[in-house]
């Protein structure tokens, strides 16, 4: 079948190449290719301003987002940032582990400045202080909210609802509203 | 409100209710505020498909000038500020509209944090238009109902705010703090 | 307030015709271009403006949210779809088809051809509704309210289609991880798709007459709100913003997806990066869209199941997915939009993680633009944008 052109064929040569030139730069650095078009590369905490500059030089020069999920168990916040570059057409993950009390990581906003607005999510979802960007602080949501950083695996959404909109809070009133069609 | 009794229409004019009711029901200014999801149905509304010009209806972008307050789907605590703010700037008689099943109880969003589960609790409300999302036709259904409530004189949703003013108040009071308009708009002009 | 000092020469030639210029005093106000208004849908921005020139803007988003990742952890793989599709109201397709994907390559089945053939012709109708969609708000901010009429009225042909295919106008709950949830009504469907497509076609002409080769519209968005390539790469613009910058840049062709490798189409690109050049690629984006529904009707739907046949889906609810992640990211009206889904092996998803395009454009690109525009120039640079709240929300 023709369609499967898109995903296997063309053979995984350029994904391999480019990970072997980024490790030759970079020995600090395993990487792996995931399928056509996906690379995948670990990079331990501490070096990864140094990583991104270098990889921008690489053709990477799109930052399309910076995931974080927020492994519990593990105690540890994981960073990923997903890579587009514009010639070579292919995505690659970029991820880093962090410890996940006093969580910091440094502010990318110099090499790519999209990165502000996506660290000012970040902040206010999970709590990363991402040091060197101004402004931090409430952007999606109130005060109130943004105290607790909902996004965390320890944030009870359901006692935080009832706590704050009653604990009938589904149920519909007959009485109150006048007419429904 | 001088001798805690509250007057709606002077004795005088009495003769003349059924032209302002004819009046009110014919030319219904909505305002032009879309509040969320349901908004998507308004442009169908507007245009030639199930036009609502023919009733006399028009989007105004001024609150003062307006009659018709279409809460167009769900509601976030933050937009409620500003529908709160919109609702007393519009001036008697007023009426409200509400689309959807997510201001009734919550709909499809009902555990989440950021969203408003009963808004008759902070606004009083005429018509509830259930479904997700509701048809074209069942939204002109519901602006006929509007239009026939007046003319039966039932439909007092402003009346309703004036008289329990406390109980909405203290609601909107409890789910914001007390005196969320002053710092509200203290938190932008500290930037300047 | 400042002192702003007249230059010499104004005084010099005041003094010739026998008049006195006074110094004029500086001052700013900030504008709340506020949530209530008939241009942004739910959206803020605070400007702080010098007279009718913007100095400063500020983005202040937040009146949509909902939490949706958060509410995707509770809920199982198939019942999300009924909740995430709610992310991008104009093109409600999109936000199922890019979490199919991402789960489907989590599984690792394979999606039959027939539902491919189904999902790239629901994908290329939620398209070519959202640009009718998107001239009516062009129009209206322009002021040419006929445009966005006809436009509209267009549409409900769309609509109409989709309620026979799908039950629902707006919102579809059509695309699930596997294939597709009901089969094509049958051959009159497909007739009545292809009148409708040869009908738009032909009125394209009124378009171009009334809005895109109009002279006022070419003064008014000429030059207005200009972005270069350098500026487009930094703050990751995609989609037809990224188009009309110069930079050849459709997920479509660089990273293909379903049936779009078998259909051919061009890939407009300008070099100006004004307003004017966006609204003219959007234009010339129609015509490829229309050209591509016609190869695929042409081509007609190819035989076999709908839906992936899987001995799994009988145990529905607690259906489980294997350890992983995965990312997937298909070609919307506004941009690129993505979906990176987390999976730890249980029947709820462990991380869902939606990249609309509005969160580059409608925030920092959209600060960067506002800066010495006039005020009546913000509502064309924010349609021309194509700006849409919910993404950045979410």
């Amino acid at each position: 079948m023709e369609r499967k052109r898109c995903k296997e064929v063309v053979g995984m040569a350029l994904e391999e190449k480019i990970i072997e030139e980024i490790i030759q730069k970079a020995p600090y650095v395993e990487g792996n290719v995931r399928r056509a078009k996906r690379i995948d590369l670990k990079v331990p905490a501490d070096r990864i301003k140094e990583f991104l500059e270098l990889i921008k030089k690489e053709g990477f020069n799109m930052l399309i987002q910076i995931s974080i999920v927020d492994w519990i168990k593990e105690k540890e916040f994981e960073a990923i940032y997903q890579m587009w570059s514009v010639d070579k057409k292919v995505h690659a993950f970029v991820r880093t582990r962090i410890p996940r009390d006093d969580a910091k990581l440094p502010s990318m906003r110099d090499i790519f400045p999209v990165a502000e607005t996506y660290e000012r999510e970040a902040h206010e979802f999970f709590g990363i202080i991402f040091e060197g960007n101004p402004r931090l602080g409430p952007f999606i949501l109130e005060p109130r909210e943004y105290e607790k950083h909902p996004f965390r695996k320890d944030f009870n959404m359901l006692g935080y609802v009832k706590a704050v909109y009653g604990e009938d809070f589904d149920r519909y009133d007959e009485n109150k509203t006048n007419y429904v069609i | 409100m001088e001798n805690n009794e509250i007057k709606y229409e002077l004795k005088e004019f009495k003769l003349f209710e059924p032209l302002f009711k004819w009046a009110r029901k014919k030319s219904l200014w909505i305002v032009a505020f879309c509040t969320g999801c349901g908004g998507i149905e308004m442009p169908p509304l507007a245009t030639a498909r199930y036009d609502f010009e023919r009733f006399g209806i028009m989007p105004n972008p001024a609150p003062r000038m307006a009659d018709l307050f279409l809460i167009t789907g769900y509601v976030t605590p933050k937009t409620l500020k500003r529908i709160i703010i919109t609702y007393e700037m519009m001036q008697d008689p007023k009426y409200v509209l509400i689309h959807g099943s997510c201001p009734i109880n919550g709909g499809v969003y009902w555990d989440s944090y950021n969203v408003v589960k009963q808004l008759d609790k902070y606004i009083p409300v005429d018509v509830a238009i259930a479904g997700c999302m509701p048809r074209p036709e069942s939204v002109m259904e519901g602006i006929l109902t509007i239009i026939r409530k007046i003319e039966e004189g039932t439909a007092d949703g402003w009346k309703r705010y004036k008289e329990n003013y406390e109980y909405y108040r203290k609601n909107q009071d409890e789910l914001f703090g007390e005196g969320w308009r002053e710092k509200d708009a203290k938190r932008w002009l500290a930037w300047l | 307030m400042e002192k702003v000092e007249v230059p010499r020469e104004l005084k010099e030639e005041a003094k010739a015709h026998d008049m006195y210029l006074y110094p004029i005093e500086k001052d700013t106000y900030e504008l709340f271009f506020g949530p209530q208004h008939m241009a942004t849908e739910n959206f803020s921005i605070i400007l702080k403006m010098d007279g009718s020139r913007v100095e400063k803007a500020i983005v202040n988003p937040g009146f949509l949210h909902r939490g949706f990742e958060k509410l995707a952890e509770q809920r199982p793989y198939f019942t999300n779809i009924a909740l995430l599709l709610r992310i991008c109201v104009p093109e409600s397709d999109v936000p199922e088809n890019i979490y199919s994907m991402a789960v489907d390559e989590l599984v690792g089945w394979e999606v039959p051809e027939r539902a491919q053939w189904i999902r790239t012709v629901v994908l290329e109708m939620a398209r070519l509704s959202a640009w009718m969609f998107w001239i009516f708000g062009f129009g209206n901010e322009l002021g040419l309210y006929t445009a966005g009429q006809w436009a509209v009225a267009y549409r409900e042909r769309f609509m109409r289609l989709f309620e026979e295919l799908t039950g629902g106008r707006v919102y579809h709950i059509y695309t699930i991880p596997g294939g597709v949830r009901r089969d094509i009504p049958g051959d009159k469907w497909l007739r009545q798709l292809r009148d409708t497509v040869e009908y738009i076609k032909a009125k394209m002409k009124d378009f171009d007459e009334i809005l895109f080769d109009n002279y006022i519209v070419f003064e008014r968005t000429e030059g207005v709100g200009v972005m270069d390539k350098k500026f487009a790469l930094d703050h990751a613009v995609t989609g037809p913003n990224l188009r009309a910058v110069g930079i050849d840049y459709d997920v479509r062709k660089d990273d293909p997806y379903l049936f779009y490798p078998e259909v051919e189409f061009e890939v407009p690109i300008l070099k100006e990066g004004d307003s004017l050049a966006r609204a003219l690629v959007r234009r010339y984006e129609i015509e490829q869209d229309l050209y591509i529904l016609e190869q695929l009707l042409e081509r007609g739907p190819p035989s076999g199941p709908y839906k992936v046949q899987d001995a799994r889906l009988k145990a529905l609810p607690r259906f489980k997915v294997p350890k992983g992640d995965a990312y997937a990211h298909v070609e919307s009206t506004k941009g690129d939009f993505g979906a990176y889904v987390v999976s730890d092996g249980s029947h709820k998803p462990y991380r869902v993680h939606i990249r609309g395009p509005s969160q580059s454009h409608g925030v920092t690109v959209l600060e960067n633009l506002l800066v010495g525009a006039r005020l009546a120039d913000v509502p064309v640079i924010l349609k021309t944008l194509d700006n849409c709240p919910p993404d950045i929300d979410r």
